[in-house]
């Protein structure tokens, strides 16, 4: 039998931190349990500090670089706990927040509300902070309705009164995330099969200076997402693809019940297949992959950083996936 | 050299020397029944090792790399699947998602255990 732990703590200051951050990784840490930190450079340093020599066993990571995207997020978590479990595993969990656009919040919102779902079958118990000093209410609102606890001393944890159930918290941010049609400069097509798809993709995305790995992992995505569309005989595909400052984007779109799990393609492949697979995969070479199913039909928007980001020009594209 | 499968999109054929197959051209959704055929089939047929020549594999999808690893994860009596040499975007996925490391499966450029 396991038990997911997810819990919220707010602090205002570093002494705040270390109180429930020192207790929870040395009582981890003298249980023999795996324990990862991530959180800013400067929390890290407090706990250095404060855990002197017993803090070389703790596996840690800046927490910017754990997960660019949601889903990087939601991989490392899970190959952690099966790196590390079974048992119990410690995960002091706190994500960037500052800087990030609207939807990029909600995205980061409603994955803290996923976990709930996506880790549910494990031991993992985690701790996410959040810093008062530089978070709005609003947000500290959202960390107190997507973590089914709250927790000071890093031990003892009291249920939240404003939990929300995840499905209704995913749906209420998907609504928040409007996303209107292409752009009427798009280039767009009705496609009949994959092959044509991933001809499209591959010249639209060259005629955009994507080429090479880029475009490849352009076409990887798209491709899983048709077949998770069941595009083929009798259910053609509509596509449009545009470019704007910081990325290009695609959209696919099947008309036709489609059964979308708003959750897919968060972790990673098993051997044995599930329906969200392939979403995984196209997700990581996407900045977004938004699944809007509507009366109608299904239309899920990929995102992929242009040729002009000058991270990908600078550092090889396979370092960064 | 025998052609095993010769679609509009994919095209699987026999090596002798080492005892496999070469997959060109692209594996999706609507080749993978032929692609599935020819792996089983390959490795029923072959005694010891088979090996998987895919460096003119242009493009292949999950359910493609999955038919790979459990062709792979069936072998037994300490067979291998043998992929040499992998065109590097086919080498990046399976690395990608963590199938490098499933039994029976040797990926080029990864030290034999």
């Amino acid at each position: 039998m396991t038990t997911f732990l997810h819990q919220a703590t707010v602090y205002d200051s570093d002494e705040q931190f270390l109180r429930m951050a020192l207790p929870f990784v040395a009582d981890g840490l003298a249980l023999n349990e795996a324990v990862m930190v991530t959180t800013t450079p400067a929390n890290l340093e407090l706990l250095a500090d404060a855990l002197g020599a017993d803090g070389r066993l703790v596996d840690y990571a800046e927490t910017a670089y754990l997960g660019r995207r949601t889903v990087g997020r939601t991989t490392a978590f899970w190959r952690y706990w099966q790196r590390r479990g079974p048992g119990r595993v410690r995960v002091l969990a706190e994500p960037v927040w500052a800087g990030r656009t609207a939807h990029d919040v909600a995205s980061w919102q409603r994955m803290e509300s996923g976990l709930n779902l996506l880790l549910a079958g494990t031991d993992l118990w985690m701790i996410c902070p959040y810093d008062a000093r530089q978070l709005s209410g609003d947000m500290l609102d959202a960390a107190r309705r997507t973590h089914p606890s709250l927790c000071e001393d890093g031990r003892a944890a009291l249920p939240s009164g404003r939990y929300a159930d995840p499905a209704a918290f995913i749906r209420e941010c998907d609504a928040a995330m409007p996303m209107p049609g292409a752009p009427s400069d798009a280039a767009s097509a009705v496609l009949g099969d994959l092959a044509a798809l991933r001809e499209f993709v591959m010249g639209q995305a060259g005629v955009r200076g994507l080429v090479g790995p880029r475009a490849t992992g352009f076409t990887v995505a798209a491709n899983e997402v048709a077949t998770f569309l069941r595009v083929g005989a009798g259910r053609p595909l509509s596509v449009w693809l545009w470019e704007r400052l910081g990325a290009v984007f695609c959209d696919l779109r099947v008309e036709g019940v489609v059964e979308a799990d708003p959750m897919a393609g968060f972790l990673p492949p098993e051997r044995r297949p599930a329906p969200g697979d392939g979403i995984w995969l196209a997700r990581q070479f996407c900045d977004q992959v938004e699944i809007r199913p509507d009366e109608k039909g299904c239309t899920i928007r990929l995102r992929v950083p242009s040729a002009r980001a000058e991270e990908f020009r600078q550092i090889p594209a396979n370092y960064l996936y | 050299m025998g052609l095993e499968f010769d679609g509009a999109l994919l095209r699987i054929r026999v090596t002798a020397e080492p005892p496999g197959l070469r997959v060109e051209g692209e594996v999706d959704l609507n080749n993978l029944a032929a692609f599935t055929e020819s792996l089983t089939e390959a490795v029923k047929r072959m005694p010891g090792d088979v090996h998987l020549d895919l460096a003119e594999l242009s493009f292949i999808d999950l359910a493609g790399l999955r038919v790979i690893a459990d062709t792979a994860t069936a072998l037994c009596d300490g067979r291998n699947l043998v992929l040499a040499p992998v065109a590097p975007h086919v080498h990046h996925l399976i690395k990608m998602i963590g199938w490098d490391a499933t039994p029976g499966l040797r990926l080029a450029g990864e030290e034999v255990s």
